[in-house]
């Protein structure tokens, strides 16, 4: 749905739709489908937080290498 | 046997012949420190050396007080002063005005007029200044793969990040090869396929000499250029160097340069979860209003408006069953009327009266038929002989 949408983005997007509700200027139905999309972005932000997986690599001679901290 | 002189006179007249001297008033002195003595008044007392000899020199308090670094034994320093001799012990000695580093002079100055050249192009103009990524996908970082600078990036960003996506690429950070691995990094970087959202360029604390790599044209020129933001940690919080006035952003440590792009994990999902109460919150006082105002329509409308409705077809109702009434009564009159006369008309028209007067009908009995002439009936025939008071069996003879 926002595949492409960066995580801020995503969460003004959030932000905004909060707002606009908390207004209460809207239609029941519009009400409906903006809270609806409130909680789908919502889960969008929390999946962006958690799906990316922790890498720290090291670019050698143009390849790139898990780094290792050299004590 | 010459004039002989008191010492005192001696020593008068040799320091009124150094006070003479245009050179010595006013001269600069290249040498290295050593006896150096900070005495509790405040005036520094030092000798400086070269391969051959030693002069003694004195800082005055006044002077002292204006040095930009304390000079210790072993600096090469240029200083400024006058050379006069001290009368009472009959010694000559450098009345030292400054002391600066030798060879720092002409670093600050190339320093100085890099600076002033990139800002009068407008290279440190806030316009430029790229938008560092709220979150990043990737950060790349430019350090040496070794020592304390790279370790406290990785702790600090995996510590408000857990899942940090770091690619370094080592770079010289002291030397003469500074600028160039710094500029590989940056190039490398922009080039690459699955790119990095920003950079970081850092480097521990270090002397103003230690830290002059990261001021060069040529690197500034690069930064300037890169399309990828650039978070410069060049040394600590009191040193500049030109690579933090070109970058888009300067953090005054390497540590501070992971916070600034890693945002704390914890903040955020509070954030999140703050925003999603409200959501909740939100949808919940629309519905309750609706639900309030649903019922204030009942009450209002739907109560009463069907009870007048109801109202109005009952009326409807009723008198329709009224015209239908009338409409029914008038039938059965009419049909009452019809009938009256009718009965009245069939009562006129009934055989019976004529056989009251007299008459009778006479049928034969075997055929029930009414004999009309003297041909119907033959000799022994029955005949049935109808009265008004009853009939007769009777046979013909």
């Amino acid at each position: 749905m926002s595949d492409n949408k960066t995580f801020e983005e995503n969460l003004k997007e959030l932000e905004n739709i909060v707002v606009e509700l908390e207004k209460g200027e809207l239609g029941l139905e519009e009400s409906i489908s903006k809270f609806e999309k409130g909680i789908a972005v919502s889960k969008e932000c929390n999946s962006k937080l958690e799906d990316a997986e922790k890498r720290i690599n090291i670019l050698l001679e143009g390849k790139e290498e898990e780094f290792k901290v050299e004590e | 046997m010459n004039k002989v002189y008191s010492v005192s006179n001696v020593n008068k007249y040799i320091k009124m012949m150094f006070d003479k001297d245009p050179l010595l008033i006013d001269i600069a002195i290249k040498g290295e420190i050593t006896n150096f003595k900070a005495h509790y008044t405040g005036h520094l007392y030092f000798t400086l050396k070269d391969n051959a000899s030693t002069i003694k020199c004195v800082m005055f308090k006044g002077y002292a007080s204006l040095n930009k670094f304390a000079p210790k034994d072993g600096d090469s320093v240029i200083i400024t002063g006058s050379i006069s001799s001290f009368e009472r012990d009959g010694v000559y000695q450098v009345y030292v005005k400054t002391i600066s580093l030798d060879g720092q002079g002409d670093l600050y100055l190339k320093y100085e007029e890099l600076k002033e050249k990139l800002k009068n192009e407008g290279l440190f103009n806030p316009e430029y200044k790229k938008k560092i990524p709220f979150l990043p996908r990737r950060v790349g970082v430019i350090t040496s793969k070794t020592g304390a600078v790279i370790r406290d990036i990785i702790n600090v960003s995996t510590r408000r990040y857990n899942n940090v996506n770091l690619l370094i690429y080592p770079a010289a950070v002291q030397g003469v090869n500074t600028a160039e691995t710094v500029i590989n990094g940056i190039e490398v970087f922009n080039n690459m396929e699955n790119k990095v959202d920003v950079i970081i360029i850092a480097r521990g604390g270090g002397s103003f000499e230690d830290l002059f790599g990261f001021n060069d044209e040529n690197l500034a020129r690069t930064i300037f250029k890169s399309k990828i933001p650039i978070v410069s940690a060049v040394g600590h919080e009191t040193d500049f160097t030109i690579c933090d006035f070109v970058s888009d952003l300067r953090a005054p440590t390497p540590s501070a340069a992971a916070e600034l792009v890693y945002p704390s994990k914890l903040e955020l999902i509070s954030n999140i979860n703050n925003l999603k109460l409200r959501l909740n919150r939100a949808i919940q006082v629309t519905l309750d209003k609706r639900k309030q105002s649903l019922k204030n329509i009942t009450a209002d409308r739907l109560q009463k408006t069907p009870q007048s409705i109801i109202q109005k077809y009952t009326m409807i109702v009723d008198s329709n069953i009224k015209t239908m009434e009338n409409i029914i009564k008038n039938r059965y009159n009419n049909l009452m009327k019809e009938y009256t006369k009718n009965i009245a008309l069939l009562d006129s028209y009934s055989p019976l009266k004529t056989l009251a007067r007299g008459y009778s009908v006479v049928t034969l009995t075997k055929t029930n038929k009414i004999i009309k002439s003297k041909e119907d009936v033959s000799k022994d025939d029955v005949i049935n002989i109808k009265l008004s008071d009853g009939q007769i069996e009777a046979s013909v003879i």
